[in-house]
């Protein structure tokens, strides 16, 4: 009999609770296609190199392990209180509280057991779109190769089990100790009007706002001043925290408006504010806390973005598809060339030397200027590099660039596009360029890809080009070897040349590519995973008490009608009503994010050591938007789903 | 005197065949402009049926209600809320009110929704409170009041439309005595003042014999009609009490 009550119980819990569903079968598929990543051997042959990735993935597995928890924690506590006077009576009628909470255990078994189900189906064909992503960023074809790894299976269900085993341990205890009394009377203790005054929270709600003033005055005081990590660290965590401070003003200054006959009197505004004051009454915590999560959620994919966007143009910066480089007056590349000759890959081939007047006045403008708006800084040498105008020509010419002449008393110079605006600054006050008593008059700035950001190449962000005569005055520096190949080389190829000889450098365009791709990988993977989870947990959180509200509503609704109020504009309110509460906890984190993002964006650059990029301010604004629109795409979803079940049991169910 | 409501041949099936049951079998009567009529009846014999009819909120399957010189029957489902907003107001066992709005804003809430402006809201409806007695509890929410204060609330709102029409289904059901006579003198008044239509379903005769006509409705037809005529309220309460006894008494309640 108790049995039949429980499956009984688990059908109809099943359609209350569908979101909340949802959403664990999506954590058990991201969980389980992460851990494939893992365990996958197609993707260790990819990756090649020992990787991070594995540890990073554990670690935020374990995070989410503790952020599920505590939102199934919630929603089953949330469910015992709904369902509090069905548990009353069941003990009215005789049946023991051990009983009890074994119906409440068996109906969630039954529903664990299918979001297990669901979730590890779904989960195995989701790593094929994961395997996909990391195929394209090391640019290696992809194939659809079903597989199921018993290692990753296992580790997904450990930590479900973490997750789901926690909370039935803990309602076993709750109701174990629960009595008759108590739980009749547990959902009118907890429901309340909603109609008493609110405290008085303004100090507090104040004092966040100042954090989060105090916070976004810290990110931009450490993007110009280039402070240490651990204070902008805390500058987040204020700006998180002023979050709740928002919606606490909001909360009163909306229950201020409604003082106001004028304002109120107006349509049904009326209705639609003390709904929704009533609602943000009990809400305030769990919309603050969603907002929280979201902002968490939407700078991890904002930075996982700007990682991916970085591989493409990494690459596109080395400019030559290899180069080598020796510290060696007339180096013979010779070997080098053979061994790409005899691969069929040898296209063409320019091999020039680069010189030094030990000086560092080009450099030190632009790395002063760089580390000084983005603390940006490229290792390596430190010295201005010289190169004559005849090498930088057919260097041009394999680029398929335009040709530039300057006459014997002029240079140029050629740099990243950041170095443009410091360096011209500086040009405007010393024109001149004076090697060896003689002066060279300034003649123009190029900043086309020309392999510049990498720990070797044609400078350090800038490089000198003087005419051929000039080079007489300097010293000589290095000797390259650039060279096009038919296609892109294999990562196999790059490292038999590194054991050719020694004392040469290769930078090429497959090692960056990877080089970048693994860190893209470990950083996104584990940042988009994290972001989909508190994402998620945060639509679940605002979906629940949303739609556990909706049955109250339907009386309200109902009077509506006798009132006179047509269904279609009943309709436009419940809307209204639900996008308001949907959708406030994400008007603090837009704005929040749009100010720190692009400031976080130029430090994570100079962090990731060898991602030498700089990001300005426009650029991360775009990837701002790429992340508002990814992550809107899937509030939007959720808030669907959300309006549909709404819909369905406030109107339609009447 | 101007006709309000006129109900003719109405009925009203629920279900299939061969399980088809009729609630109104061709009920027959009319309203007059400013009358209380009550209607009683047992459970079952179709009172809410007759009432949600009326209300536009149901519809019935063969004759007609006509609300002034609108057929009821032929009123598409679009338009029928903005009729209801404009000739109809309700009163309900269960009050019925929005527990996040306060005692002021329920009252205010038929004219807001309709766009009156502000200023006209608020002195209709602090007029309307100081008339009823509770403007003192005008910023109170609904928990905040007693039963007999949010039905005093909920009459304020059935009336600040001045409809043409007051529906009451069971206004006394949740009230004790005293609230439930302090109620119906209010209804009694405001029919009196305001020449406002009221017709109020009722099991129990005290509330009946506050009316002017009680229809007697039996297993969905309109089985007994009684006015009272140069009666006092009194007496007018034992020829109901009398008619219920020969009625078939405790079915009533």
């Amino acid at each position: 009999m108790l049995k039949k009550l429980s499956k009984r119980n688990a059908k109809r819990q099943a359609m209350d609770y569908i979101i909340y569903i949802i959403t664990l079968v999506i954590t058990v598929v991201l969980m389980l296609s992460f851990n494939m990543v893992v365990f996958s051997e197609e993707i260790s042959a990819i990756i090649k190199e020992p990787s991070i990735l594995p540890f990073l993935i554990v670690v935020v597995s374990i995070m989410v392990v503790f952020i599920m928890g505590a939102l199934v924690n919630h929603i089953t506590v949330f469910i015992l209180k709904r369902r509090s006077r069905e548990f009353g009576l069941y003990m009215l009628l005789g049946i023991e509280n051990e009983d009890i909470a074994g119906i409440f255990l068996r109906e969630n078994r039954s529903i664990h057991g299918f979001i297990l189900a669901a979730g590890l189906f779904l989960g195995t064909w989701f790593f094929q779109a994961v395997k996909a992503v990391i195929c394209g960023m090391y640019a290696v074809p992809f194939s659809f190769s079903f597989e199921v790894s018993a290692g990753a299976v296992i580790l997904t269900l450990f930590y479900m089990g973490a997750i789901l085993g926690i909370s039935s341990v803990r309602v076993k205890r709750a109701v174990r100790k629960l009595n008759v009394r108590e739980l009749i009377y547990f959902d009118k203790a907890a429901s309340g009007d909603g109609s008493g005054e609110a405290k008085d929270s303004t100090p507090m709600a104040l004092l966040s706002v100042l954090l989060g003033i105090v916070g976004i005055a810290v990110m931009v005081l450490s993007a110009v001043r280039n402070l240490p990590d651990i204070v902008n660290v805390l500058a987040v965590t204020f700006l998180v925290v002023s979050v709740y401070g928002f919606f606490v003003l909001l909360f009163r200054r909306l229950l201020s408006c409604l003082k106001s006959d004028e304002w109120k009197y107006r349509g049904s505004r009326l209705f639609l504010y003390r709904q929704l004051t009533a609602k943000m009454r009990s809400m305030l915590p769990l919309m603050a806390g969603a907002s929280m999560l979201v902002m968490v959620a939407l700078l991890a994919v904002g930075q996982a973005i700007c990682f991916m966007d970085k591989v493409d143009s990494r690459v596109e910066a080395v400019a030559f598809d290899i180069a080598f480089f020796k510290d060696e007056e007339n180096a013979d590349f010779s070997p080098y060339l053979s061994y790409l000759d005899e691969n069929h890959e040898l296209e063409s081939s320019y091999g020039y030397s680069l010189y030094t007047s030990h000086d560092d006045t080009f450099y030190q403008q632009t790395k002063n200027m760089v580390q000084g708006k983005m603390g940006f800084y490229i290792s390596g040498n430190d010295e201005d590099i010289f190169m004559c105008i005849s090498d930088y020509n057919r260097l041009r010419d394999m680029l398929d660039l335009p040709q530039v002449q300057i006459d014997s008393g002029s240079y140029v110079l050629h740099c990243t596009e950041p170095g443009i605006a410091p360096l011209a600054d500086y040009i405007g006050q010393s024109p001149f360029l004076i090697i060896e008593d003689a002066q060279y008059r300034f003649d123009g700035i190029y900043s086309e890809d020309f392999m510049q950001q990498e720990s070797k190449g044609n400078g350090n962000g800038v490089l000198v080009i003087v005419p051929d005569r000039a080079l007489s005055g300097l010293d000589f520096h290095t000797c390259v070897m650039a060279v096009d190949t038919q296609s892109e080389l294999p990562l196999s190829e790059i490292r038999e040349m590194e054991t050719i000889g020694s004392g040469i450098s290769i930078i090429s365009k497959t090692g960056v590519r990877n080089r970048s791709a693994s860190m893209a990988v470990y950083t996104v993977f584990p940042l988009l995973y994290l972001a989909f989870v508190l994402s998620a947990v945060a639509c679940t959180i605002l979906s629940v008490q949303i739609l556990s509200e909706a049955k109250n509503e339907v009386n309200s609704y109902q009077i509506l009608d006798y009132l006179g109020v047509g269904q279609e504009q009943q309709k436009k309110m419940m809307k209204k009503q639900v996008a308001l509460l949907y959708f406030l906890p994400v008007l603090p984190v837009a704005f929040i994010d749009i100010l720190v993002f692009p400031m976080m964006t130029g430090r994570i650059v100079r962090d990731a050591g060898g991602m030498v990029q700089i990001i300005s301010v426009a650029a991360g604004m775009k990837q701002i938007g790429i992340a508002v629109g990814l992550f809107f795409v899937f509030f939007i979803l959720y808030y669907i789903g959300t309006i549909m079940l709404y819909a369905r049991i406030t109107i339609k169910k009447r | 005197m101007d006709m309000v409501l006129s109900v003719e041949n109405a009925e009203k099936y629920y279900g299939r065949e061969p399980n088809l049951k009729k609630a109104l079998d061709r009920v027959d009567f009319e309203v007059s402009a400013g009358e209380f009529v009550s209607i009683m009846g047992p459970s079952g014999s179709g009172k809410t049926t007759l009432l949600n009819c009326i209300s536009t909120i149901d519809t019935i399957d063969a004759g007609h209600i006509y609300l002034g010189s609108q057929d009821l029957a032929s009123l598409p489902q679009q338009k029928s809320a903005r009729f209801r907003q404009e000739n109809l107001g309700f009163i309900f066992q269960d009050f019925n009110l929005l527990d996040t709005l306060s005692i002021e804003e329920n009252i205010a809430l038929p004219l807001a929704i309709k766009d009156i402006p502000a200023k006209e809201i608020k002195s209709t409806v602090r007029s309307l409170m100081q008339r009823l007695g509770i403007e003192d509890i005008a910023a109170k929410f609904p928990a905040q009041v007693s039963g007999g204060q949010k039905q005093r609330c909920a009459c304020a709102r059935a009336f600040v439309n001045k409809p043409r029409l007051v529906l009451a289904d069971e206004p006394t059901g949740a009230l004790d005595s005293v609230s439930a006579r302090q109620l119906l003198a209010l209804l009694t008044e405001l029919n009196g003042q305001e020449k406002a239509t009221v017709l109020m379903v009722t099991h129990d005769p005290l509330s009946a014999s506050y009316g002017n006509r009680v229809l007697f409705l039996k297993d969905g037809q309109i089985n007994k009609e009684l006015r009272r005529v140069r009666q006092s309220r009194v007496d007018f309460y034992h020829a109901i009490l009398s008619e219920v006894s020969a009625f078939g008494g405790a079915g009533l309640c």
